[in-house]
């Protein structure tokens, strides 16, 4: 996790165009420019480590680990750049996955698109998944998989092979992105129906509580004023029974809404990323397999 | 690319054809099957309706049937794409030629109503199930989409490409924040300073994972229960869960929390000074008093909170009390009440206490008192198992035992001075001449009697110092307020005061502190007895910070911190006792000795709490036959005061069933006693009391025992 964490920092730095070295074993001082130091709470200079030990021996040293507010900044600020790459094949081209295609002798670059999705399911307890859609535009296919989409670069390159053309496949990235999150609602349908039942199930146990407490208040308080003209001033008795009474129905619907606000599932979707991958292919689906979307 | 040819099929598809129009909406005929395949091809005119900036936008059209359609539309090329138009052409039979009107209904929310205008009459029989299962999940109104993913969208239709590093590093972020909501307590992680004892940890997951966030946190005294606040907010925080939090706490409490958050948990909470408006901030923290004012109690009950804190919240014991009723108004998720004695008194107080956490939880007052009180005493419950159940799903209790802690002893040192025979003489003289004075108070025909309160002041002057009477009967006298045989004492009680040559106390004092090589912290309650001290211990080459309540807030945090790092002795008056730690002390002299055993309780609670890992020594300087040496014996001997866990004190005096406090009763043993004997015997009686309020203590303590763990 360290190493990831450090990743993610020093590429952080690296973006927002930070310089930063270590100035002894385990430490950094990053230089922070005027436009940055509202993000690191207006100090100039950043002396971080990612050593819990250190941290704790040197108060003034930023620690950054999970659970950092500064780690977290940095996670939050990361997410609301919406980032798309186009990486190509360095594979040999392929035939398309289809049962009927026209294979022809040119090569040229197919597209695929990897929506790499973060699911926030919300009611009492958040809980985050991730989840990737990797859609075929020449074909219409998309596979979901339960983490993201990690693009090896190994197998993939920046660049394009000169001698390929990209080809358009004609699809609509707007419908596809659509049928992806179909294809994602699909699959997360099952976790936001068991969410939904505990939470009712919850909602009305605690409701149930409450309207008891309250019907019984109710009782006793109506119980009194039948009672009421034993009383000296019955009237005044009355009228604050009264006044109770209404207090009661308030109570009623305040915590009637806070409690179906608490309870309330909240499923939020954000797209964290695309990637565009680009695959060498030899021939084409015939026209008929191509208008026709599958999922797998 | 992939959106190239979306021109060539825009120019392809039939546009549709306008019937009418108007500044909200417009009828249109459907022409070809764009419709049906999820497109919806704008003409110019129609594009009015639609004057959104950003390039690539959401838009909702809800049916006749409620059910709501999410569209993407493509502003520059003047379509929309829509999944489920499929779905509501073949439900509504549409045709090419029908006529379907768009109206606008929520411009900000981007909310359009579509509707068939030449709708054929719908078939009695609905297949449901095929329904059911085309409109939900893609429909479901529980999933919103963030607003930035369009952005990622515009990014692939623009072919605006990043480096792989970069979609990579966003990529990693997304999956160390996923890790955030493991089972483990981010918090803890981030924590310095903390010495997280299990039953912290313990407490923090409990109500996070099974209390759903509202709990009674009423763990004995001493055994940290801020810690376990700090790292329940901060693990809401962390989570995401919170955001907007308050923390209603006494007003002495309100630095040292700040305090703690900020070098603890790294989380900077304003208080009600530092923020204009209630709404300026997440995080705030301010007392209850200023929060429930009728200036500010209005604007609070308009927010809502994420996460509430209530510190000391045994306040909140009577329903009837506009804190109660205050606390019980504010709209909040989470609810954290804090408080070491959650039943002080009565049952009802802990009943009242829950009916804020979880209404109806214990039922009604009525039928708590039913099931669960005894006729007999209040405090004792019936049907305990079944109590200690309900209170389980609401509170948590840890008791010192229950935590394995070691928990450093505690040393008491008494000693007992013989006064010079000219401060015995003075003591001798005021203590008589209170006693004379007492019943001359003043009248409406005599208002220039000494009042009662000055007569105790002096009284505890003489008990504290000769230089701090001095002080007063000075102040006195120049006032010209006093006259006749009133002015005469006072001189009289000043020139005897002047020519006491040595304090015995003080030169013990000095032999203690010549003694030890440590921290030491000296209590006393009075400035002249701190000035006096001070100018003893720093004509002896002494390190000496000073800690008083006319200080600032800055001041005092600058006095804890010079005591912390460098000077070696801390002289400070009651003020200084409330509320801050002092634990990296081990030493601790009262110089004098408040009647008020609750301030007693508060000097040593500074010490001798969780963190500290030393042995504390608590020294007691007292002088021979005089009140303050009765008092002593009153709260040493009967209810063995010094080793009393902190907090205990102040349920074994509410056993004492007097609406008097103690110190008032003392007061009252000092001042209407005409001679030494009837005033030791009167506290000798009260040191009976005592003995049985303890013994009372002791049966309540087995029967919370019982509620609360079983025993």
């Amino acid at each position: 996790m360290e190493n990831k964490i450090r990743s993610i920092v020093f590429s952080f730095l690296d973006m927002a165009k930070i310089p930063y070295k270590e100035i002894r074993k385990g430490v950094w001082i990053a230089a922070i420019p005027e436009a940055e130091k509202n993000f690191f709470d207006n100090v100039s200079k950043l002396e971080f480590t990612f050593n819990r030990e250190l941290a704790e021996e040197h108060r003034n040293i930023e620690l950054v680990c999970e659970g950092s507010f500064l780690l977290r900044k940095i996670i939050e600020r990361m997410s609301v750049l919406p980032r798309v790459s186009r990486v190509f094949s360095k594979r040999i081209p392929e035939t398309p996955p289809q049962s009927l295609t026209v294979v022809t002798d040119s090569a040229y670059y197919r597209s695929k698109v990897a929506f790499n999705y973060k699911v926030t399911f919300n009611c009492e307890q958040n809980k985050d998944k991730l989840y990737s859609v990797v859609a075929d535009t020449a074909f219409g296919v998309l596979n979901i998989n339960d983490k993201l989409f990690e693009v090896d670069m190994d197998e993939f390159s920046e660049a394009p092979d000169p001698n390929l053309k990209i080809e358009d496949s004609g699809y609509d990235i707007l419908k596809l992105y659509m049928e992806a999150c179909q294809k994602l609602e699909d699959e997360i349908h099952t976790d936001i129906k068991e969410l939904r039942c505990w939470s009712e199930e919850k909602y009305h146990e605690s409701i149930k509580v409450f309207e008891d407490y309250l019907d019984e208040q109710k009782n006793e308080l109506l119980k009194k004023k039948e009672n009421v003209s034993f009383h000296l001033y019955f009237f005044q008795k009355e009228e604050e029974i009264d006044k109770m009474l209404a207090n009661l129905e308030e109570e009623r619907k305040r915590k009637t809404a806070e409690l179906q606000d608490k309870f309330r599932v909240k499923v939020s979707v954000s797209l964290i990323n695309a990637v565009v991958l680009c695959i060498p292919t030899i021939g084409t689906a015939s026209s008929k397999a191509k208008r026709t979307i599958s999922s797998k | 690319m992939v959106t190239a040819s979306l021109k060539k099929r825009a120019e392809k598809a039939p546009l549709i054809k306008v019937e009418s129009k108007n500044d909200l909406s417009f009828t249109f005929q459907i022409k070809g099957k764009a419709f049906q395949q999820g497109y919806l091809f704008l003409n110019p005119q129609m594009k009015e309706l639609f004057p959104f900036n950003g390039e690539l936008c959401s838009v909702t059209f809800i049916d006749d049937d409620n059910f709501s359609h999410s569209a993407i539309y493509h502003k520059m090329r003047g379509y929309m794409v829509c999944l489920t138009f499929n779905e509501w052409w073949e439900k509504n039979k549409v045709k090419d030629g029908s006529i379907v009107t768009i109206e606008l209904i929520d411009a900000e929310k981007k909310v359009y109503k579509l509707k068939l205008v030449n709708k054929e009459p719908k078939e009695d029989k609905i297949d449901e199930e095929k329904i059911e299962f085309r409109f939900s999940p893609s429909l479901d109104s529980c999933i919103s989409y963030d607003s930035s993913n369009l952005e990622v969208l515009r990014r692939i239709v623009k072919n605006e490409y990043s480096p792989v590093s970069e979609t990579n590093m966003v990529q990693m972020g997304a999956n160390v924040a996923c890790g955030y909501c493991s089972e483990d307590l981010l918090s803890l992680k981030s924590c310095f300073g903390v010495s997280t004892y299990f039953h912290q940890v313990q407490t923090a997951k409990t109500v996070i994972e099974k209390l759903n966030g509202r709990a009674l946190l009423a763990d004995e005294v001493g055994l940290g229960k801020t810690i376990e606040a700090g790292l329940i907010l901060k693990e809401y925080l962390l989570r995401g869960m919170a955001k907007k939090i308050l923390i209603l706490t006494p007003a002495s409490l309100i630095t040292q929390w700040q305090e703690e958050l900020k070098t603890k948990f790294d989380l900077t909470f304003k208080n009600h000074l530092e923020i204009n408006d209630w709404d300026d901030s997440e995080l705030i923290i301010a007392s209850l008093d200023t929060a429930k004012s009728t200036k500010n109690q209005e604007f609070v009950k308009k927010i809502k909170y994420d996460l509430l804190i209530v510190d000391e919240a045994h306040k909140l014991k009577n329903k009837k009390t506009k804190n109660w009723k205050f606390v019980n108004a504010i709209n909040t998720k989470y609810l954290l009440m804090l408080t070491a004695t959650p039943i002080q008194n009565d049952m009802i107080e802990l009943f009242n206490l829950i009916s804020i956490l979880k209404p109806g939880h214990l039922s009604t007052v009525q039928k708590f008192k039913e099931d669960f009180l005894t006729e007999k005493d209040k405090r004792l419950p019936k049907n305990s198992l079944k109590l200690k159940e309900m209170l389980s799903e609401i509170m948590i209790r840890h008791r010192r035992a229950d935590t394995l802690i070691k928990f450093p002893q505690r040393f008491v040192h008494t000693y007992s001075i013989d006064l010079n025979d000219d401060e015995a003489e003075l003591y001798n003289e005021l203590t008589d001449f209170i006693r004379r004075k007492y019943y001359t108070l003043p009248t409406h025909k005599n208002p220039r009697g000494i009042n009662r309160l000055t007569l105790i002041l002096l009284q505890k002057l003489m008990g504290s110092s000769t230089h701090a009477l001095a002080n007063a009967l000075d102040k006195m006298i120049a006032s010209n307020y006093y006259k006749d045989d009133f002015d005469v004492s006072l001189k009289k009680m000043l020139d005897m005061a002047n020519n006491v040559k040595e304090s015995k106390k003080g030169q013990v004092l000095m032999e203690i502190v010549n003694s030890l090589n440590e921290k030491v912290i000296i209590f006393t309650q009075f400035r002249g007895t701190q000035d006096y001290i001070v100018k003893m211990l720093e004509s002896k080459g002494y390190s000496v910070a000073v800690f008083n309540g006319q200080m600032s807030q800055v001041e005092k945090d600058k006095c804890i911190e010079d005591f912390r790092n460098e000077k070696q002795i801390l002289v400070s008056t009651e003020s200084g006792g409330e509320g801050r730690n002092l634990q990296f002390c081990k030493y601790l002299i009262n110089f004098d000795l408040p009647w008020n055993p609750m301030r007693i309780e508060q000097r040593i609670g500074r010490i001798h709490r969780l963190g500290q890992n030393d042995d504390v020594h608590i020294i007691n300087l007292s002088a021979k036959d005089t009140i303050e040496s009765y008092v002593l014996e009153l709260l040493d001997k009967k209810i063995n005061l010094f080793r009393l866990i902190i907090g205990e004190l102040e349920m074994i005096l509410g056993n004492m069933q007097s609406k008097r406090t103690l110190e008032q009763i003392i007061i009252d043993i000092v001042t209407m006693s005409p001679n030494r004997e009837t005033m030791k015997r009167k506290f000798k009686t009260l040191g009976s009391k005592l003995e049985k309020a303890l013994e009372t203590h002791t049966e309540i303590t087995r029967a919370q025992e019982e509620i609360f763990n079983g025993e």
